[in-house]
């Protein structure tokens, strides 16, 4: 008799699987055999494919190494970022895992002020003679002036008419750690601990967190609670300003910090064969220190739009953010369907919808193209104004950061994946990210109603990567 | 068969049948050994799982009167397989199905049950009416569970598992004509399998070549009812408690597992005339007689 | 978001809750999610670039994971 290797049915298929795990709970094996093997004349070994990949994670070792070039258009902030990130899972389900990031910045970044039709200067502090260094937003194409009368020695840059005001002197590194362990206490529930620091120059954030996986219902159900806590200290390089005063070249107040909690309750949800469904619910309270020190905002003349001075943002000290985020993974044939929502609100009245989808398609065995697109808008922030009008009662809190301001922005990408060999991939994605935001506002005064006051990116990134899991 | 120097034989009798370990090695005492573990299992599951004993698993569950009875992991192990089974049959593998045997003797007469017996017997089939939640068991009163579908199926995978875990030389495990194989034979030989199937127009033998996996076969010409000129199989679709019908003379399935042929193999008799294109559509590799 | 509409989003995650118990598949049916491309989260390097650029440069953060900072960038 002919034996011929034929495509399993639906029935053949289940019952393998069945059987495999008959055997695992009567003779103790570490872990069930995945598919079953057609049997008698082919000794088929499953090398698993790009869409087909379905080998187990226990007892394995994952590397993952990438970098990111990020570069901003107009002259505005470049990073590059490499990460590398290390997974240990035991044999037994337990995960450790740790990542190294490095992030170099540079460039220029809006530092909130308006443009305007004649050249604008901007003054601020900078280092003594002989302590010159690369500081985070003072140098570059600042020039050292002493002031005449104090004789005080300060930095000063100018924009050029129309342009919108940078500061070019931004440079910055950081470097940061994640550690993160997780324990199965039986094959239902899994608690993880994370820790992070990161640290700039002019910034020092430390978190740790802690969550709770529950899976019911055959592992369809898995609810998540978890909390998190952050501490941040702000140390900008020539103290921190007082908010709403005016923008000057002196040395300023001690550092700064704040507390983040947060909470994020989700499940996960298997809704049919081939749709996996996450639902999550987040709330955190910011408290302390939220200024961004390098920022300004203009001050101009009500009639005829010319600004007079600057002044330090100030943005209030507590912040309560929630979030509803829903995901979706929908297989279909071959091809795997990402596609997620979120609704963000806070106490800032920054309300935001987010909407992404992208589709995984193999090409070959060894290589897939997976374009997305994400689509994104918030409302501003009830502080936010490109500027303030001269004449007017100060308000509490303001910030022209264009980060807190009514704007969409919309994300154009493809990433390629190239398996490697059966544990390996390179990936490379490239995006395009734009945000729009009007350019002016209804009764900016007299010739400010020229400009463009929106300041948001247009950036481009790549991201290069390798992953290779060790068995 | 093939037979040499280099394949050791080890037979004895377990379970109602005739059973038998080939050994591929030229070592007489690896083949007692790993032939010995294989017995000891046999017996070891016959002993637990037989019908016919007052101290086994079976009848403990038989007589509990309705009450509950605490199971323990490896029943419950079967008992989740039974389940499964079940789900994936969609009720035509059913191991409460047993009690059939009450009004259905397959001895060549004209003994068919009314059908006022087959009515009466329903109430007591259905696996859907046992109340599992593992380990705790509760079966009402006058059903029966029967390991009899499983039980040497389970033998041989379980057998050849605790041979592997010894030895990686090449075996063949064979019940009673439910086998399997742990891998091809050195310089990647193939097992010479026969199957004999007996009806009435005489024996017919098949040989298959086997490089893994295991073979089953289900049915038995000789078992059958004969009324009225209706020939009624010993094939019972438990749904209904009636023989199937147009079924095969026999089934022979080829599977990675004992397990899996073996179920399939009871799946695609009780498929009465659509058994080839069950197979078919399951890719499974098969032989029917009819 | 006043309480209350937080109160009906618990509310509605309870009804939902309840709801799960009757989707899902049989572990036999598990072979689609099985797959490596199925994951919620492929590619985690990847993940941690978006979630980076994205609190840098717009107003709101989170929601997949834990949000906050990590950097001094909002």
């Amino acid at each position: 008799m002919q034996l011929r290797k034929r495509k399993m049915g639906r029935v053949s298929r289940a019952l393998g699987l069945v059987t495999a795990n008959l055997f695992v709970a009567t003779n103790g094996y570490a872990q069930a055999v995945p598919a079953p093997q057609p049997p008698a004349t082919h000794l088929g070994n499953s090398s698993g494919s790009v869409t087909d990949d379905t080998q187990s994670d226990l007892g394995t070792i994952t590397t993952d190494g990438s970098v990111l070039f990020y570069q901003e258009k107009g002259g505005r902030v470049k990073a590059v970022e490499p990460v590398a990130r290390l997974k240990f899972t035991g044999e037994n389900g337990d995960t450790f895992s740790l990542k190294a990031t490095y992030d170099s910045l540079t460039g220029a970044t809006p530092n909130g002020a308006t443009p305007w039709k004649e050249t604008q200067t901007f003054t601020t502090p900078t280092t003594p003679p002989g302590h010159e260094e690369a500081v985070t937003g003072a140098s570059g194409n600042s020039t050292i002036v002493i002031v005449p009368g104090t004789g005080a020695r300060v930095a000063q840059y100018q924009i050029a008419p129309h342009q919108l005001p940078l500061d070019a002197g931004f440079r910055d590194r950081r470097y940061a750690l994640n550690l993160s362990y997780s324990h199965l206490f039986n094959p239902n529930t899994r608690i993880t601990f994370g820790l992070n620091g990161s640290r700039e120059r002019d910034y020092r954030s430390y978190s740790a967190n802690t969550s709770l996986s529950q899976d019911f219902n055959d592992h369809n159900t898995t609810l998540t609670v978890g909390v998190n806590y952050e501490y941040d200290q702000s140390r900008p390089h020539f103290g921190t300003p007082t908010p709403l005063t005016e923008m000057n070249g002196l040395i300023k107040g001690p550092g700064e910090n704040k507390h983040v909690f947060s909470v994020i309750a989700g499940v996960t949800q298997v809704m049919t064969r081939f749709w996996l469904l996450q639902l999550n619910y987040t709330i955190g309270w910011n408290n302390g220190y939220q200024n961004d020190p390098y920022k300004i905002i203009s001050v101009v003349d009500p009639i005829t739009g010319a600004p007079q001075q600057y002044l330090y943002e100030n943005r209030p000290r507590s912040r309560t953010r929630q979030s509803v985020y829903l995901g979706n993974k929908i297989a279909i044939g071959p091809t795997v369907a990402d596609l997620s929502f979120r609704y963000y609100h806070d106490s800032w009245k920054v309300d935001s919808i987010t909407a992404e989808i992208a589709e995984r398609v193999p090409i070959s065995s060894w290589f897939y193209v997976e374009p997305d697109f994400r689509y994104y808008h918030q409302t501003a922030a009830s502080f936010f104004n490109y500027y303030l009008l001269a004449g007017q009662p100060l308000p509490s809190y303001a910030s022209a950061d264009y980060r807190l301001g009514r704007f969409t922005a919309k994300t154009i990408g493809l990433k390629l994946g190239f398996k490697v060999s059966r544990d390996g991939e390179f990936y490379v994605l490239g995006e395009d990210y734009k945000q729009t935001g009007a350019s002016t506002v209804p009764g900016a005064p007299g010739d400010l109603a020229n400009e463009n006051l929106f300041a948001g990116v247009h950036a481009r990134s790549v991201m290069v990567g390798f992953s290779y899991t060790f068995r | 068969m093939t037979s040499g120097v280099e394949m050791q034989r080890h037979r004895f009798s377990a379970m109602a049948s005739p059973c038998e370990v080939q050994v591929d090695s030229r070592d007489p005492l690896l083949a007692a050994h790993l032939g010995g573990i294989a017995e000891a299992e046999a017996k070891r599951i016959e002993v637990k799982y037989s019908r016919y004993r007052d101290d086994s698993v079976t009848t403990t569950i038989n007589t509990s009167g309705g009450k509950p009875v605490v199971l323990d992991d490896e029943t419950a192990a079967l008992l989740d397989y039974a389940d499964s089974c079940f789900d994936l049959s969609k009720g035509l593998f059913d191991v409460t199905s047993g009690v059939l045997r009450r009004i259905w003797r397959f001895d060549g007469s004209d003994n068919v049950p009314t059908k006022q017996q087959v009515a009466e017997i329903l109430p007591f089939i259905g696996w859907k009416k046992v109340a599992w939640r593992r380990p705790e068991l509760i079966l009402p009163e006058g059903m029966e569970i029967d390991f009899g579908g499983l039980g040497k199926e389970y033998a041989v995978d379980s057998a050849l598992l605790k041979i592997t875990q010894e030895s990686s030389v090449p075996v063949l495990v064979n019940f009673g004509g439910d086998l399997r194989v742990s891998a091809p034979r050195s310089g990647n030989r193939r097992w010479r399998v026969a199957i004999e199937s007996v009806d009435e127009d005489g024996v017919s033998t098949a040989r298959l070549e086997l490089a893994t996996g295991a073979l089953t076969t289900s049915g038995d010409a000789r078992r059958f009812l004969l009324k009225d000129g209706v020939r009624y199989s010993h094939i019972l679709d438990p749904r209904n408690g009636w023989p199937v019908k147009h079924a095969p003379r026999s089934v022979t399935v080829a599977a990675p597992t004992c397990m899996e042929a073996g179920v399939m193999s009871t799946l695609a008799m009780l498929q009465g005339k659509k058994a080839e294109a069950f197979l078919r559509r399951e890719g499974i590799q098969g032989w029917i007689v009819r | 978001m006043k309480i209350t509409r937080s109160l009906l989003a618990v509310i509605g995650f309870s009804c939902l809750l309840s709801a799960c118990s009757v989707l899902g598949v049989k572990p036999w049916d598990r072979d689609i999610m099985a797959r490596k491309s199925m994951q919620l989260n492929t590619h985690p390097n990847l993940t941690a670039y978006h979630e980076h650029i994205y609190f840098s440069k717009e107003g709101s953060s989170g929601g997949r994971t834990f949000d906050g900072g990590g950097c001094g960038c909002n």
